[in-house]
């Protein structure tokens, strides 16, 4: 009777655990948090470009970027007209280097949502750091399907004023955890802005975008394009690469 | 700008014929045989076109100015950088050769001190920013606290570019701490010398100098942080003379040797994809309150390729003004249109220029 009973109560708290872990059984926190594990990694080095895009025409940018974590980052373009400028985080601070000037510029506050050459990707998106946690809360809206394959939907709202978006809209892929799609709007619902994950790629155990489109909706002809073009995760890093000598070198 | 004309041929350092021509001779081999060394070399232009007019005490006056750069950049290496930049400047009004310069010319390697350390070498014409300012700076102990002389005021960036030919030490203590030492030659007199310790504790970036700039000692303080979502820094610097009975002859050191400044940097979002960059900085000598200088700053970026400008230097003591004003509008990539104004008035006379044209880097 004893081991019946005990069987019944493995069994039972196996199932909970297995539909603890169910797509239907998420909560939006629990959503979220995937997905930005998703874009975490103990190490990784990542060559892209970014295109901006407007009514003249486009302007191409390519970067080199360093991760350590969500806490570090270095991020060094190498393309000809940004050569050498490089944006470091840690420590919660973000330090610019402009290498004509040999100035480091040290920027914290408001000034992490200032744009970043132009683009429609600011500081702090481009090098993370915080959470969406710190500045939103989440509400599962629903799913959806899209390309084909299932997807959440939430609605983040901001708990504050300190951020750019009050609302947004995210798609997540049910299975994946990656950020599909998202839309962010102003306090009165006017639709600013639309980031579409034209791509993704997996290593190891990792889904991430490699191709975002992101699109201005008050501009027409105006958006972002940001491409991976090679990643590698869990990589060796240089030792004191998060260093204000390797910013300035 | 029309009003810094003057201020750029005095920062001129003419060629010698011969040696440009082999420069140039260099140049053009480089071009025409390609190797795999050329290959690697990175290598930018820039070109620059501009009408100029200015009205000085009621003289009127035009002319065009072009302006070109090379810039030959060794190609990325994690121990040694090289870099050589020429630029020249023709005017309409003058018709000798176009002035010519070298920028900077330098030669950056690391170097291993045991297994643990690594320092950096820099030997040549080239750029050190110490302290914190765009126009201001007393902690800018190489350049000078004042940046009228030199200071770009059509510049979307920067506005100060001096550079110099030095050899500089450069010693990391940590993460976000440094050590760095340099040596400044000058003809005929002696070498400046010092060294700067850099360091961050939590919000605040600490920074302390000195130089040795015969015939006097020169000490200074900076610091950055941020308070209510604006980045201030101030600075303060100390000229001491080498003589004790000098010293001893100053009423009070820290007001009749000294001199400060600060500044204020904030940005506004005017809407999702609009700006406004504001800066205010202020310089002064603590012995001469009339010495106050003033330097408003406001850049407004309605989208992405558009920069409006408005810059200012206010003098209240003695009422002289400089207004300059004009937009950037990056039309291609490493295309730009340049519209600019300024109007002065200073000792009773006051000037107005324009300048506009088109630059293209490639």
């Amino acid at each position: 009777m004893k081991l019946i009973l005990i069987a019944i109560f493995v069994f039972y708290t196996t199932l909970a655990a297995i539909a603890q872990n169910q797509p239907s059984n998420l909560s939006a926190d629990d959503i979220i948090r995937r997905m930005e594990a998703n874009q975490t990694h103990r190490t990784a080095i990542i060559e892209g470009r970014m295109i901006i895009h407007d009514r003249f025409g486009q302007r191409s940018s390519s970067f080199t970027s360093y991760s350590q974590g969500s806490e570090y980052f270095l991020l060094e373009f190498t393309s000809r007209n940004e050569e050498g400028q490089r944006v470091l985080r840690r420590d919660g601070s973000l330090y610019l280097y402009y290498p004509d000037a040999r100035e480091l510029i040290r920027i914290q506050g408001a000034a992490l949502r200032d744009s970043l050459l132009g683009s429609d990707v600011s500081y702090e998106d481009m090098t993370g750091g915080r959470g969406l946690a710190a500045d939103y809360s989440f509400s599962l809206d629903g799913s959806e399907e899209i390309m084909g394959r299932p997807h959440f939907r939430l609605q983040l709202s901001a708990r504050g004023t300190n951020v750019a978006y009050p609302e947004q809209t995210y798609w997540i892929d049910s299975e994946h955890f990656v950020l599909s799609k998202s839309q962010q709007f102003a306090r009165n619902g006017r639709l600013l802005k639309t980031t579409e994950i034209l791509e993704t790629r997996q290593q190891d155990d990792y889904h991430f975008p490699s191709h975002i489109r992101i699109t201005d909706e008050t501009r027409r002809s105006s958006g972002t394009e940001m491409i991976f073009d090679n990643a590698r995760l869990d990589a060796e890093l240089p030792p004191d690469i998060f260093s204000l000598e390797t910013l300035s070198w | 700008m029309v009003i810094n004309q003057t201020q750029e041929s005095r920062r001129q350092r003419y060629l010698p014929a011969a040696p440009l021509f082999l420069m140039l001779v260099l140049l053009f081999l480089v071009f025409l045989f390609p190797s795999k060394l050329m290959a690697d070399t990175r290598i930018s232009t820039e070109i620059g076109s501009m009408l100029v007019f200015s009205r000085i005490e009621s003289i009127n006056s035009f002319s065009s100015l072009t302006h070109g750069s090379i810039d030959l950049r060794s190609a990325p290496s994690p121990m040694v950088q090289g870099r050589l930049q020429l630029r020249a400047t023709g005017t309409s009004t003058d018709q000798s050769m176009p002035m010519l310069h070298i920028p900077r010319a330098y030669i950056r390697f690391r170097f291993p001190i045991g297994d643990e350390y690594m320092i950096r070498i820099n030997s040549g014409r080239d750029r050190l920013s110490w302290g914190i300012g765009n126009m201001f700076n007393a902690a800018d102990l190489i350049f000078g606290a004042d940046g009228r002389e030199s200071a770009d005021l059509s510049s979307t960036g920067e506005l100060r570019d001096e550079t110099t030919w030095l050899l500089s030490l450069y010693f990391p203590i940590g993460p976000l701490s440094y050590l760095e030492g340099v040596i400044l030659p000058q003809e005929d007199i002696f070498p400046r010398a010092g060294m700067r310790i850099h360091s961050v504790m939590g919000p605040i970036s600490l920074e302390t100098a000195y130089l040795y700039d015969k015939p006097v000692h020169r000490t200074s303080l900076s610091l950055q942080g941020s308070l209510l979502g604006a980045d201030i820094y101030t600075a303060a610097m100390l000229t001491l003379p080498e003589s004790v009975q000098e010293i001893q002859e100053l009423d009070n050191l820290f007001i009749d040797a000294s001199r400060l400044s600060a500044g204020l940097f904030r940005t506004f979002a005017i809407a999702h994809d609009q700006s406004l960059n504001s800066r205010l900085e202020i310089m002064i000598d603590p012995a001469d309150t009339s010495s106050l200088i003033v330097f408003p700053e406001l850049i407004y970026l309605p989208d992405r390729s558009l920069s409006l400008i408005t810059r200012a230097l206010i003098t209240p003591s003695d009422g002289s003004l400089s207004l300059s004003g004009g937009a950037v509008w990056n039309i291609f990539q490493g295309f730009n249109a340049v519209l600019f104004t300024a109007w002065q008035r200073q000792n009773d006379m006051e000037s107005i220029g324009i300048i506009g044209g088109f630059s293209y880097a490639f």
